[in-house]
């Protein structure tokens, strides 16, 4: 049929629809155009001469052009946010199957124990007014209906807490000079993958206030991560966690336009000669592109950069991008969202 | 058409990057539960594998969930994978018995999905990637046009000349590790590659004649899977 090399000979079927190969012209097409794409993909330039042979030469392009297609999927800011996340979270998924060494089950077994103890604690000394704290103090007023919050927005407040607290175990650990726990490490990878991935996918369920925590929060773990060893055996929740503090800033980055850290504050000194092309014109998909306001924004030192004045939207250049969202009065409003 | 044709492959060969000596210790590292490896292994492989699943759903999203998911499954795996040296291919080529046995994995997930869900792509959805606004208008509009008349066509091939399509093309896997992610003799591969080819050009100018039928052609994903 064919030989142990693949070349075809008259006779080969196509495997697929069980038709024989027999017409040598489509053969020879056939194991030309995959010598051509061969070539091409070793960097060599293809034997083929399109006013010879035409059919080939298209076919051979049809070839490139999806393979390019193709290949621009895998260039893109989406996708190299997701390659992080979705690195770091393979990696913390499978280290987390892998069997506990003893110690450390030891260590969680003491960790729960006094957990318990603790909690058990709580209730007999405070029981009746922390239940009933927890129950919205039903029983002391009945009638009372207890708000619900906004479930999103606890859920991305509980992420931040953990993340604080785990930013708060990894700046212990690098004050004291005490090696990086792996516990606290996988704790910080995972919180701080989940409210990545909250921000890629509900842009608008976050404040510029929580993703300003978490950008520094992600700045401060990467570096103790880069001044403190993690203790033997955690090189891989390091190494995990390394990534998802970069795809945080990536990320964080991305939803603040780039240009938060340049937020002036209240007591810096007052922008009054450059403010004039501080205030973003209009709402823009883009948080690049810059207006003029008519008024000039002057700051007091001691009041919020806000400016009172209503920018016109007149598209100018802006020469000191610096400064860009400096004014912007809801940074929200002006920052790409993807 | 052949006016914004690419010159030449978007990119390297398969083995480029990653000699077949060095996979292997990684994939036996990875295979003892080396982080590094594993991570390496993912750096290697993520990008064919979006694609490959990007060209077969349709959307983003699930073309992430799913790399994800695929990933995971072979590194949960990998501890029973054994390394089982290939012959090497025509032209001195190295195959990979990794590489192949991932996509297989992929393209079995990728089957499963379909039957799970009874996902069908939606024709003539623009992936949120293709948005890009770096690129300027005039090659934005080539592009767009480009890529869903290229996805759309893909659906419509025959399932045999659209796996060997995607793997070929969409992840950049050789015709050896083609014929043997799929369980085909290079022979069958290399016709059906041509078929494809062939198909998918008539589709792509038929589409550029009738613009309305082409991006928005129906697809046959679904039903081929079952």
């Amino acid at each position: 049929m064919t030989d142990d090399a693949g070349r075809m000979h008259p006779g080969d079927t196509d495997g697929a629809e069980n038709a024989t190969v027999t017409d040598p012209v489509e053969i020879a097409q056939i194991m030309r155009l995959d010598d051509a794409l061969q070539r091409q993909a070793s960097g060599l330039v293809p034997d083929l001469d399109p006013r010879e042979d035409p059919e080939l030469a298209t076919l051979l392009a049809t070839a490139l052009a999806m393979d390019d297609t193709f290949a621009a999927a895998a260039d893109t800011h989406s996708f190299h946010s997701f390659r992080h996340r979705s690195r770091a979270a393979i990696l913390h998924a499978l280290e987390a199957e892998q069997p506990v060494p003893l110690r450390e089950r030891i260590r969680v077994v003491v960790a729960a124990a006094a957990g318990l103890a603790a909690l058990v604690i709580g209730v007999a000394s405070f029981g009746g007014p922390a239940l009933d704290t927890i129950r919205g103090n039903e029983g002391s007023q009945p009638g009372v209906t207890v708000a619900v919050p906004n479930l999103t927005e606890r859920s991305s407040q509980e992420q931040l807490s953990r993340l604080s607290a785990a930013v708060q175990g990894i700046r212990e650990s690098a004050n004291t000079g005490q090696p990086l726990t792996s516990a606290t490490l996988r704790e910080f990878t995972e919180t701080a993958v989940s409210f990545a991935n909250a921000i890629e996918r509900e842009p608008n369920s976050v404040s510029p206030d929580a993703v300003l925590q978490y950008q520094q929060s992600a700045q401060e773990v990467q570096a103790a991560l880069a001044s403190r060893q993690a203790e033997p055996g955690s090189e891989d929740a390091a190494a995990a966690a390394a990534h998802a503090a970069e795809d945080a800033m990536t990320v964080a980055t991305r939803w603040l336009g780039g240009s938060v850290t340049d937020e002036p504050k209240a007591g810096d000194e007052t922008p009054t000669a450059t403010a004039t092309a501080t205030a973003t014109a209009t709402p823009t998909e883009s948080p690049t592109a810059t207006g003029t306001p008519t008024a000039t924004p002057t700051v007091d030192p001691d009041e919020t950069a806000t400016p009172d004045a209503e920018p016109t939207g007149t598209a100018t250049p802006s020469t000191t991008p610096s400064t860009t969202p400096s004014a912007t009065p809801d940074g929200s409003d002006e920052t790409d969202l993807e | 058409m052949a006016d914004h044709l690419p010159r030449a492959f978007g990119r390297a060969p398969s083995s480029a990057g990653l000699p077949i000596d060095a996979e292997r210790s990684l994939v036996e590292r990875a295979a003892r539960g080396d982080q590094r490896a594993v991570g390496a292994l993912y750096d290697h492989y993520v990008g064919p594998l979006y694609r490959f699943c990007l060209a077969r759903v349709g959307n983003e999203t699930d073309a992430e969930d799913l790399t994800e998911e695929i990933f995971l499954k072979v590194m949960r795996s990998v501890g029973g994978f054994e390394w089982r040296p290939l012959p090497v291919a025509e032209g001195g080529e190295e195959r990979s018995p990794f590489r192949a046995w991932l996509f297989r994995i992929a393209r079995n997930h990728v089957v499963s999905h379909y039957r799970r869900t009874s996902a069908r792509p939606v024709a003539g959805e623009v992936p949120e990637w293709l948005q890009d606004d770096r690129r300027g208008p005039q090659e934005m509009a080539e592009l767009v046009m480009t890529v869903e008349e290229v996805f759309a066509a893909v659906q419509d091939l025959p399932q045999a000349q659209r796996e060997v399509i995607l793997l070929r093309f969409g992840s950049g896997l050789s015709v050896a590790e083609t014929a043997e992610a799929l369980d085909k003799q290079q022979t069958n591969v290399k016709v059906l590659q041509h078929k494809g080819i062939k198909k998918l050009k008539e589709i792509l100018v038929e589409a550029r004649r009738t613009p309305t039928s082409g991006a928005a052609g129906g697809t046959t994903e679904g039903r081929d899977e079952r």
